[in-house]
């Protein structure tokens, strides 16, 4: 399982999620503290974690390598858990209570909810797939 | 240039992170539990680390690739509701309380840290 190849590949995809969040935090300027950036990239790189390794590498016939690099390397290093947390201390520490619950609240559950969804999302995709 | 260099921080810190998953899945007593121990130290850590970054060392270049590259690209959300998901189809109990560790924990270190 411990391949240098799946190393190299989850190094690549990685320089560019991560890179991918970097300009996405700079470029979102948030007008009242509230950090929509990484909300925003948490929700949408749950939602297509679920497609990366369900449908794209049964579509693509990826090699693990490949699809280890997608998932893991891409949208792993694409979303962050830490930065999450440092954010929602900061709300707390700014005195933005309101704000804190609402961005626990949005993560904690819209994240659950696009993985899910991406789940529905890629099975129906492989069953469009299955029907060509 | 910066965010190149953030970007190639983000790379090593997911082959930190996939290294200790793989080391992790070789250990039988690891692998045979069914609470994703590896995730959760890897958030928590990477949290408790993010915190002592940003109360610590003073903003620069540096503090940038060291916690939007190494850190953000080492923790990671979206495994993390993954695993969620497929444990809420075998293992409630579990799953439940490995979203509620992870969450509370996560916070509770950041709190630590910077206070």
């Amino acid at each position: 399982m411990i391949t240098i190849k799946r190393y190299i590949n989850v190094f690549l995809f990685g320089i560019i999620g991560g890179g991918a969040r970097y300009l996405i935090e700079l470029l979102v300027i948030s007008p009242n503290g509230f950090p929509y950036s990484t909300l925003g990239i948490n929700l949408v790189g749950c939602f297509l974690f679920s497609i990366l390794i369900d449908y794209i590498p049964a579509r693509f016939s990826l090699s693990n390598a490949t699809a280890t690099g997608m998932s893991a390397g891409l949208i792993g290093s694409f979303t962050t858990f830490s930065t999450f947390n440092l954010d929602a201390v900061k709300l707390v520490v700014h005195h933005q209570i309101t704000f804190f619950i609402i961005y626990l609240f949005c993560t904690i559950f819209g994240s659950l909810l696009m993985n899910w969804t991406g789940q529905r999302f890629s099975q129906k995709l492989r069953r469009q797939m299955e029907v060509w | 240039m910066l965010t190149l260099y953030v970007g190639i921080a983000s790379g090593l810190g997911a082959c930190l992170r996939l290294l200790l998953m793989d080391l992790f899945k070789l250990s039988s007593f690891f692998s045979n539990l069914h609470f994703p121990v590896v995730t959760f130290l890897i958030n928590i850590i990477g949290s408790a680390l993010l915190g002592l970054l940003f109360w610590y060392v003073p903003s620069s270049d540096l503090n940038t690739i060291l916690s939007v590259g190494i850190i953000g690209g080492f923790t990671t959300l979206s495994t993390f509701n993954n695993e969620l998901l497929l444990l809420w189809k075998k293992h409630k109990i579990i799953c439940l309380l490995y979203g509620t560790s992870t969450y509370l924990f996560g916070i509770i270190v950041v709190l630590i840290t910077i206070k």
